[in-house]
């Protein structure tokens, strides 16, 4: 009988290449999560199994240098969100509208909130309305994605100061829109 | 509390994913998966990346076999009494023997490596190249659509065995199903369309440097069957079984193949062929290793891309989808190429329906002096 050792854990970089099914299952909770926060669940649903689905038939484009696949599948999920940009900031501006954000009100387990928190959130969704969609990605990749600044880089193909650029206008604008806030009794 | 942590926190309490939903996904993935063989997917992936572009530059050699479909190689020169034959032995009559027409593979194969053998490779002076160049058909699929994209990828192998790689890769067609489809992926990514060449330059086959000086995206792979170069075929075995044992223990059991050794083995020696710088001895071994694989289906008369006649071994993919095909000549033992075939509905009957090829490469070959690219 011989002595068996544990297997050696596979980097992402090693499953782009022998077993793509264990990426998914590696991932796809958090990309579904991403994308759900993004365009609300229903549409996660069908967007999680097209950005997988392009993911593999790309898998010639992966940085096998990268041990990390999530910048990959957030860059290729944004490209698939890029093209619902009129319903995103939609429902942003109707979430700024009502106070109601209409993906958390599309399930039935969503939690109360106080009154100022929902405030604070419609105002963060007004800004998010606003933003340019180049801004918006970068601010939720690090806020909603939960990317580095370099994996932001990564997933976006631009250069790191590009992303802190726009990070920085993102942050202004919510800045700006929470001072005012303040000004108008609100805060 | 920041801002930063109060955008956080929106929609932070979102359920999470429906298993159902997971699961759906995950088969719609390996599904997908299951179409391509993924022996050639990898290699195809590999050599793309090493290529250092992304999908619509394709890839040397692998990519041509790679991508599982019909990839044909046809060696130039065949004909010719100057005949550049990398690719096999051509030797319309090394056997020295009266040609028969084999009518099963396992005679085939063996005629095929007698003549193999006895031809030997063609040389290559001092300060020459052998020029490998192949046209590729191979399906795409960007943004929902389906297309096929055509290619030809050049490689320069120096006679010197450090001496410096040359890659062009150009694309040269596309075709669509509809014009909806062409609409479709020319707002996406113009770039598909799009005629440029890719250059680089490397050693011991493997790409390491693009005419800006810029390295390739992707570093130097690990040398071995996915990545075979020319040093590492040359330390393979000669002795059939040795070398077939090699070849299965090399393929990575996944969900992708299902285990099953010979059926990759029997892809992965496509690919090998379809290097265009196998060496005679190893190319008689591969053709003698094949005979070894179980399950293999024979067809006498089969062309090439170029409407050449000969003959081909097959065999079905783990999952049955696809069928690859070696296509070679028996009578002077020249291996023409392969393709792969849709055997059984993927479901994209509209795109590749039953019977159709995947994709097709055809390959030439000749020698020629430094080509200096950049």
């Amino acid at each position: 009988m011989s002595v068996s050792e544990p297997p050696p854990v596979r980097t992402d970089a090693d499953l782009v290449d022998s077993d793509f099914a264990v990426l998914f299952d590696r991932h796809a909770a958090v990309v579904h999560r991403y994308l759900a926060r993004r365009a609300g669940t229903g549409a996660a649903d069908d967007l999680l199994a097209q950005t997988f689905l392009i993911a593999y038939e790309r898998r010639g484009t992966y940085d096998r240098t990268r041990p990390d696949a999530r910048p990959w599948l957030y860059g290729i999920a944004g490209n698939l969100l890029r093209r619902r940009r009129r319903e995103e900031v939609r429902q942003y501006q109707a979430w700024a509208r009502t106070g109601v954000d209409p993906v958390a009100a599309d399930h039935a387990g969503r939690v109360a909130e106080a009154v100022d928190a929902e405030c604070a959130a419609a105002r963060l969704a007004g800004v998010l309305a606003g933003l340019s969609a180049a801004d918006r990605e970068v601010l939720l990749l690090v806020a909603w994605g939960e990317l580095s600044y370099p994996e932001v880089a990564d997933a976006l193909d631009i250069p790191i100061g590009t992303v802190r650029s726009r990070l920085h206008r993102a942050r202004a604008r919510i800045r700006a829109a929470a001072a005012k806030d303040q000004g108008d009794g609100h805060g | 509390m920041d801002d930063m942590d109060t955008l956080a926190r929106l929609r932070a309490d979102l359920p999470d994913p429906d298993p159902d939903v997971l699961a759906a996904a995950r088969d719609r993935l390996t599904r997908r998966m299951a179409e391509v063989p993924p022996a050639f997917e990898r290699s195809r992936t590999s050599w793309r990346a090493l290529l250092g572009r992304r999908l619509a530059i394709g890839v040397a050699t692998a990519a041509a076999v790679a991508v599982g479909a019909g990839v044909l190689v046809t060696v130039a020169g065949t004909d010719r009494p100057s005949g550049h034959r990398p690719e096999t032995g051509g030797g319309t009559s090394a056997a020295g023997t009266p040609y028969r027409a084999p009518t099963d593979a396992s005679s085939a194969l063996a005629l095929a490596a007698d003549h193999a053998r006895t031809t030997g490779d063609p040389v290559v002076g001092k300060g020459q190249y052998l020029h490998i160049s192949r046209n590729v058909w191979w399906g795409e699929y960007l943004d929902g659509v389906r297309f096929r994209h055509k290619f030809r990828t050049e490689v320069w192998v120096p006679a010197d065995a450090d001496g410096v790689w040359w890659w062009r890769e150009t694309s040269l067609d596309t075709k669509f199903a509809s014009a909806a489809d062409e609409r479709k992926v020319r707002a996406s990514d113009p770039r598909v369309f799009t005629r440029s060449a890719s250059l680089s330059s490397g050693h011991d086959g493997q790409p390491d440097r693009t005419p800006t000086g810029k390295p390739h995206v992707v570093g130097p792979q690990e040398p071995g069957w996915y990545y075979p170069t020319p040093r590492f075929l040359a330390q393979q075995p000669r002795d059939p079984r040795k070398l077939l044992a090699a070849i299965e223990a090399a393929v990575e059991p996944s969900s992708l193949n299902k285990g099953d050794r010979p059926t990759m083995a029997f892809q992965m020696i496509a690919e090998v062929f379809a290097t265009g710088y196998a060496p005679a001895d190893l190319r008689a071994a591969l053709y003698r290793a094949a005979r070894l694989i179980p399950g293999i289906t024979f067809q006498r008369n089969a062309k090439d891309l170029d409407g050449r006649r000969g003959v081909s071994i097959s065999k079905p993919a783990p999952y049955g989808f696809l069928r690859t095909e070696i296509v070679f000549d028996p009578k002077t033992g020249q291996f023409l190429g392969e393709r792969t075939i849709v055997v059984r509905s993927i479901e994209d009957d509209a795109y590749l329906p039953v019977g159709s090829t995947y994709s097709e490469t055809a390959l030439s070959a000749d020698v020629t002096g430094n080509p200096h690219l950049f």
